[in-house]
């Protein structure tokens, strides 16, 4: 009799037990839920203003010709952002940069020769084989080609240099990079001579 | 390396990069004190040695360098250009190679690949232009070397600089 009495103490006393556990198991439910949703609302917030910012800003970069590629290198030091919920900048900063693997590093004018110098480096970090090389400006509408250059081999980081006549009155020249094989082209860029002379 | 030749697998011939420009710049100003080239330092510029693309030209300066240390031991210049026949002659300008490592071999190995690259672009011969007081003797070499032959004589008329 006295054994059943104390299995039924135990037994209430488990019970006291387990329903103080869920009513604590509850209340830290409901907080974990109130403090997350405010913290992941402001974050998001927060993390959503950076990328629209940083979307302008490399658009802007990219329509201006510079290499944005370097943007997505940037460490980032907020643990949250490490998370990585929402992180489409890295797609868009690397499809840039691979728009532009080839860089006009220089351009400038020779007033004694009347030649026109473009630097240009390969940036695509592997040997690129087979492209050509225009240099052509317009002409009533048209557009004539002052130079076509075939360039087999071009080393990774190389600078190469192309350097064409100018012709009088002429002021706006483009440039092109062409792979050979499908006519693809890979860099074009207008030259206008006046911004080289101001 | 031993102390006398320099093996063609101890150095890596190269184009020109513009980290280049002091030890092309040193090379040069050696050989203008030398031989009196006419080299001006204010228009070597960075850039000079690049892989250089005119209509009717291509130019490259290759660099010799040592695998041991990196140091730029020879540089030379090759040109292709295209004449009133529309062949392509090749020449070379302005082979150099540091005091301490004359005579090593180096400007041969450089030599060799120069020719390879300039009969890669379709040349149809390659020249040299030596000083019109250079000595028989390195005429001989040069001939017996690579298999030239002299065929010219360039005669020059300087501009007074004004």
């Amino acid at each position: 009799m006295l054994s059943y009495v104390r299995m039924e103490h135990h037994f209430i006393l488990v019970k006291v037990v387990v329903e103080e556990f869920m009513k604590i198991k509850e209340d830290l439910n409901k907080m974990i839920r109130k403090i997350t949703d405010d913290y992941f609302h402001n974050a998001i917030k927060r993390k959503d203003t950076d990328l629209i910012n940083q979307q302008k800003a490399l658009s802007y970069l990219a329509l201006k010709g510079i290499d944005v590629s370097s943007i997505s290198d940037i460490k980032k030091t907020d643990f949250f952002v490490n998370i990585k919920l929402f992180d489409p900048s890295s797609k868009a900063a690397n499809e840039l940069a691979l728009k532009t693997p080839f860089v006009i590093t220089n351009v400038s004018l020779i007033e004694d020769s009347q030649e026109l110098e473009i630097m240009v480096q390969n940036n695509t970090g592997k040997e690129i084989k087979d492209v050509i090389i225009n240099i052509t400006h317009l002409k009533e509408f048209f557009e004539k080609e002052i130079m076509e250059q075939d360039i087999d081999l071009w080393f990774p980081e190389e600078e190469l240099l192309f350097i064409s006549p100018i012709i009088p009155n002429i002021n706006e020249y483009l440039f092109f990079i062409t792979k050979k094989e499908n006519k693809e082209k890979i860099l074009s860029k207008k030259i206008d001579l006046k911004s080289l002379k101001n | 390396m031993s102390n006398n030749i320099v093996k063609e697998d101890e150095i890596i011939i190269r184009n020109y990069r513009t980290s280049d420009y002091e030890a092309t710049l040193e090379i040069l100003t050696q050989l203008d004190n030398e031989l009196h080239i006419g080299f001006k330092e204010e228009q070597w510029k960075q850039s000079s040695g690049l892989r250089q693309f005119k209509p009717n030209l291509k130019r490259i300066t290759l660099i010799a360098e040592l695998k041991s240390t990196g140091e730029v031991v020879s540089m030379g210049m090759l040109e292709a250009v295209k004449n009133s026949l529309g062949q392509y002659v090749g020449y070379l300008d302005n082979w150099s190679t540091k005091k301490e490592y004359i005579g090593k071999g180096v400007g041969k190995i450089l030599a060799d690949r120069a020719i390879q690259i300039l009969k890669s672009w379709g040349c149809t011969s390659v020249r040299i232009n030596m000083g019109y007081n250079v000595s028989k003797k390195v005429i001989d070499v040069i001939c017996k070397a690579q298999g030239f032959t002299p065929v010219f004589i360039v005669l020059e008329k300087k501009f007074d600089e004004t």
